[in-house]
């Protein structure tokens, strides 16, 4: 058996159960890819939100800033950073990896250090300087994307800076009034909060995500055995389990004479042709072929595809079905092998093909990255679905 | 990358990791309010702070309670037991404010907004967005809107605290960009999951089917016709021995199923150490069987960098083994130790001579052994001609 001894519901998932220690260097979203719908979308709000907050801070205190080139500078890099991280989130090829993030983050810490320096010596309250909340901002929208272990690390340096520009502010001010800790506290404390609310984000996510994860591989060993054993006690091959009771009676019978007369031969020989006839039915057809109103695949590749590639086929198709936009009768599907390469093309009729798209734009996300290359097109009356095959099962 | 992805399909898990958030952000800003507040004690020398900072702890306890709890009922109540703490720390803090000597602070001032912002979070982990929303303007109106009654009590200057009232506005926004996010992938995965578990059905399906009939075709089809071109007469032993196989096989068709290569691809018993998962996929796709045993979960408590080698290696290994062993099937068993973890991939192909190593092998010298000594493991090979490869590599971090 493969697996051996890593069955699911036996060694590897219980002792993953016992001890939820789910991989180190794992985001959430590397477990979860279609999470990514929520983040980027949350990565969006926060991005508005900081860069709303940003304008609207420096305009109501403009009356602090020393250096309007630095506060002006410091927008643009904020912009700048979190377009980097909006557009690395949008790269399905690419992703928000930690280099750029780093990038991102980099580019926000450099926007707060010249926010602050921006008002150095007439800045009157720490707590109207934006960059001290936009560097946690930007870890709290970066919460799916990376590790609790690389945000913590961030959080730290967020922390760290905000401290130093708090006690730089202190310095340079002449009302000391107020405590150096005091002061280096509140300017610290967003960033911490909202860095450590992303730690605790990020590592419950993948948890809840991993327990999620090893509940499905049980399912599907449920699902497993429970076949296996409708299989046996049902049928063995479609027709060959009516076919079992005139075998086995007449091999029970030769087998108790002993002897083999004329009439068994005959008897054998159409038994052997009958058995013949149910294998060869037995190959079973191509269930994705449920799904649409006709399936072209010259070259056979459907049964041949990879079952993670046919299940996304599948999951586009029953999409296309469930939208009120399409119907069966409208959608085929056409597998192709060339001479290099393979692809398919799943055709979809709509009188609203716009909606249409907008109803299984997730699956076709999920196509992308499942396929190396998958892309959709839309004409007057009909949705295009195009992906290369890569690999076989 | 495979379809066996685990989803929040009905959003415990993010429920639950925004509760985590919510309560690690409000205690921090409670913290330092706290802090804060005790550091005043002896400049001001008022000593009622202390009940302000019990008031401060019931609102830490109303809000971590708050954001945990799965009865939007008890999530009301803890909100409000939240926000009469805040209020009791209001009066108390503007009470002392207006008593120090010196310029007195406007409402907004920062030790009144952090405990505010503490308050604000207790609706996120809620389980519905109208619930979310609806907690968050409880706190907004109960907590911040309080302050100000008791601002107005102590005679405290009052202003509008945009801050407060801009991260309400805020945090509204994102519980609802990642509900709505969410209710997309929920929608999704559920169709998603669907499908992969009916492709899995689909592909047990035909490998029971393909066994079965592979069985039939070799044993009982082949004795039929056997018996058919039989002269009539006593049956001889072989025949009896025959026929004697079918019946009990046909009795009893799970014997049929219990064969190697029934259970399918490896990868569905990887599924809780994903960094397995791809490089077995990908060899399978290669055409190789591949067994995978022992420690295995061990893998997840290895560093990243340790991780990314080790997989390197290994898929170099197997590589190899599709290469030139001239077999299809390979084992990888693992084993852990406190400090260390061995990984060993095996074969048992035509093997080769370890000291006279062709060049076309050159990689499992080099990729294998460069990859595991890069993170500080060692490499052992043992093959002889005719007697198969084993590949043994120890990497630092074992069990945690």
């Amino acid at each position: 058996m493969s697996g051996g001894a890593a069955q699911p519901g036996t060694p590897a998932v219980a002792a993953a159960r016992r001890v939820l220690r789910p991989p180190r260097g794992l985001t959430a979203l590397e477990l979860d890819p279609l999470a990514a719908i929520s983040a980027r979308g949350f990565l969006v709000v926060v991005a508005v939100v900081s860069l709303v907050c940003a304008i609207g801070l420096t305009v109501t205190t403009a009356d602090q800033i020393s250096s309007w080139p630095l506060a002006v500078l410091a927008l643009v890099l904020l912009a700048a950073g979190y377009g980097w991280f909006v557009r690395s989130a949008f790269r399905f090829d690419l992703g928000v990896s930690n280099d750029r993030f780093a990038v991102s983050y980099a580019l926000v810490a450099i926007a707060t250090v010249l926010n602050s320096l921006s008002c150095l010596g007439t800045n009157t309250l720490v707590r109207d300087d934006w960059g001290l909340v936009t560097i946690g901002l930007v870890l709290m929208a970066a919460a799916p994307f990376r590790t609790s272990a690389e945000l913590g690390t961030y959080t730290t340096v967020s922390v760290a800076l905000a401290g130093m520009l708090a006690g730089l502010h202190w310095f340079t001010s002449l009302d000391t009034s107020i405590p150096l800790a005091v002061i280096v506290l509140v300017a610290a404390a967003p960033a911490l909060a909202l860095g450590l609310g992303s730690v605790g984000y990020a590592r419950h996510l993948l948890l809840g995500i991993y327990a999620e994860r090893l509940d499905q591989a049980e399912n599907r060993e449920r699902q497993f055995d429970e076949l296996r054993r409708t299989f046996v006690d049902d049928d063995v091959v479609g027709s060959i389990g009516s076919l079992r009771e005139e075998i086995v009676p007449f091999l029970a019978r030769i087998r108790q004479s002993g002897t083999l007369t004329v009439d068994d031969r005959v008897r054998a020989g159409v038994l052997a042709q009958t058995l013949q006839g149910a294998i060869a039915e037995a190959r079973r057809s191509d269930s994705l072929a449920d799904h649409v109103s006709a399936l072209v695949d010259e070259a056979g590749l459907s049964p041949r595809l990879h079952e993670d590639d046919r299940a996304t086929l599948r999951a586009l198709l029953i999409a296309l079905n469930n939208s009120e936009h399409a119907s069966r009768q409208g959608i085929t599907l056409e597998l192709v092998e060339g001479e290099d390469d393979r692809f398919g093309v799943v055709r979809c009729r709509s009188d609203d093909v716009r909606a249409l798209r907008a109803d299984v734009l997730p699956f076709i996300r999920m196509a992308r990255l499942m396929f190396r290359r998958a892309g959709e097109q839309v004409t007057d009356d009909t949705l295009l679905v195009q992906f290369d095959i890569d690999r076989l099962a | 990358m495979t379809l066996q992805i685990a989803a929040d399909v009905d959003g415990v898990a993010t429920s639950r990791a925004l509760a985590r958030a919510g309560a690690l952000l409000a205690c921090v800003f409670l913290g330092v309010t706290m802090t804060v507040s005790a550091l005043f004690i002896p400049v001001t020398g008022h000593g009622e702070i202390v009940v302000g900072l019990g008031a401060l702890l019931v609102t830490g306890i109303g809000v971590v309670g708050a954001l945990h709890v799965r009865r939007f009922a008890a999530a009301v109540a803890l909100t409000l037991l939240a926000c009469a703490g805040l209020y009791l720390f209001a009066l108390i803090a503007t009470g002392v404010s207006v008593q120090v000597p010196g310029p007195t602070p406007s409402s907004d001032y920062v030790l009144l907004s952090m405990p505010e912002f503490a308050v604000l979070v207790v609706g996120i982990s809620a389980r519905s967005l109208r619930k979310a929303l609806a907690l968050g303007s409880l706190a907004f109106v109960a907590g911040p809107g309080f302050v100000q009654v008791a601002a107005w009590q102590q005679g405290m200057p009052r202003a509008v605290d945009i801050p407060v009232i801009a991260s309400y506005f805020a945090l509204g926004l994102f519980v609802t960009a990642l509900w709505l996010g969410r209710r997309d992938a929920a929608r999704g995965t559920a169709v998603m999951s669907g499908a992969a578990l009916a492709e899995e059905r689909d592909v047990a399906l035909e490998r029971f089917s393909t066994r079965a009939s592979s069985w039939l075709h070799d044993t009982v089809l082949s004795d039929l016709r056997a018996l058919a071109a039989t002269e009539p007469g006593p049956l001889d032993s072989t025949h009896a021995q025959a026929i004697d196989r079918d019946l009990a096989n046909l009795a009893d068709v799970r014997l049929i199923l219990d064969a190697p290569g029934v259970h399918g691809s490896a990868t569905r018993a990887l599924v809780a150490v994903p960094a397995l998962v791809g490089l077995v996929r990908d060899a399978e796709q290669k055409g190789l069987r591949i067994r995978v045993g022992g420690d295995v979960p061990a893998i997840n408590a290895l560093s990243f960098a340790v991780t990314r080698n080790l997989e390197r290696a290994i898929t170099e290994c197997l590589d190899n083994v599709l290469a030139h062993s001239g077999v299809r099937e390979a084992e990888i068993s693992v084993m852990s130790s406190p400090s260390e973890l061995s990984v060993m991939v095996s074969d048992s192909g035509v093997g080769f001579e370890v000291n006279d190593i062709a060049e076309d092998r050159i990689g499992l010298r080099v990729s294998v052994v460069d990859a595991i000594a890069d993170i500080g493991g060692s490499v052992q090979i043992w093959s002889r001609p005719g007697a198969g490869t084993a590949v043994f590599m120890t990497v630092p971090g074992g069990q945690s």
